[in-house]
């Protein structure tokens, strides 16, 4: 009879105790949604982190674009007065070297429009950035092909414009004697 | 008359070695290629086809100083943002 109670006793326990464990699995989704929010907001630091890092990367890029097209722009405009200077007619490159320029400002509008998208991105809260993230990296894609087709075009007008017209004036010059 | 000495030859090693240190620094960008070479007083001469030529490769080796690649695609990708 002793023996008996015992055996209940423990069994009651071990109920009781399986039964507290399944309320705290119960429960489990409700207080995991700290930990849950937590990683997102740890993967999105993350990845805004690495946003920053691709816009240092971009300003330097553009820094030395910005460089190399100022030395040549520079040069090419002190080639057209000392021409001009001489008395040779340099009507055609003065004309494609303002063309020239206006590219040099689309480029740099395309580029402040591209950084201004990934600023916007690397600013959004972890919440926003749930919903928005990936069509506002979409839309950076896009302004960084533009940015780079405004490089190319520079790029082809100096070989099939800005040089053809200095090589131009150059068979002007007479040979050294 | 002896301590004077010592202690004017102490200042004197360390202030020497400032001042050759100070000059070594001056001497490159004092120079007439020193700094950075920047867009504005670029000057030109030209007196004959050979002074264009060289103004060309000039203008050459700096826009293929620059790629368009530097704003490629890749440059965003999911890999680079940490996206995958």
């Amino acid at each position: 009879m002793r023996r008996s109670c015992i055996i209940a006793g423990a069994l009651v326990i071990a109920m009781a105790l399986m039964t507290t464990a399944a309320w705290a699995q119960e429960e489990q989704p409700g207080q995991e949604e700290g930990p849950l929010q937590q990683r997102l907001e740890q993967r999105w630091e993350m990845i805004r982190q690495r946003i920053e890092l691709v816009i240092t990367r971009f300003e330097n890029n553009e820094e030395r674009h910005a460089r190399a097209y100022e030395k040549v722009k520079g040069k090419v405009e002190a080639f057209l007065e000392e021409m001009s200077a001489k008395g040779y007619d340099v009507s055609k490159l003065s004309q494609d070297l303002a063309t020239w320029d206006g590219m040099f400002e689309e480029f740099s509008r395309d580029y402040a429009a591209f950084v201004d998208k990934l600023e916007e991105i690397a600013g959004l809260t972890p919440e926003q950035a749930k919903g928005r993230l990936m069509s506002l990296i979409k839309e950076a894609r896009g302004l960084l092909r533009t940015v780079r087709q405004d490089v190319l075009d520079i790029r082809l007008f100096y070989q099939q414009t800005i040089r053809a017209d200095i090589q131009e004036l150059r068979n002007q010059v007479p040979e050294a004697a | 008359m002896d301590r004077r000495y010592a202690l004017r030859r102490a200042f004197a090693v360390p202030a020497m070695a400032v001042l050759l240190l100070a000059l070594a620094f001056l001497a490159p960008s004092c120079g007439p290629g020193g700094g950075e070479e920047g867009g504005g007083g670029s000057e030109v001469r030209i007196e004959s086809r050979e002074d264009v030529d060289a103004l060309l490769e000039d203008l050459d080796a700096a826009m293929d100083s620059v790629d368009a690649d530097d704003f490629s695609d890749d440059k965003l990708s999911d890999g680079e943002l940490g996206l995958e």
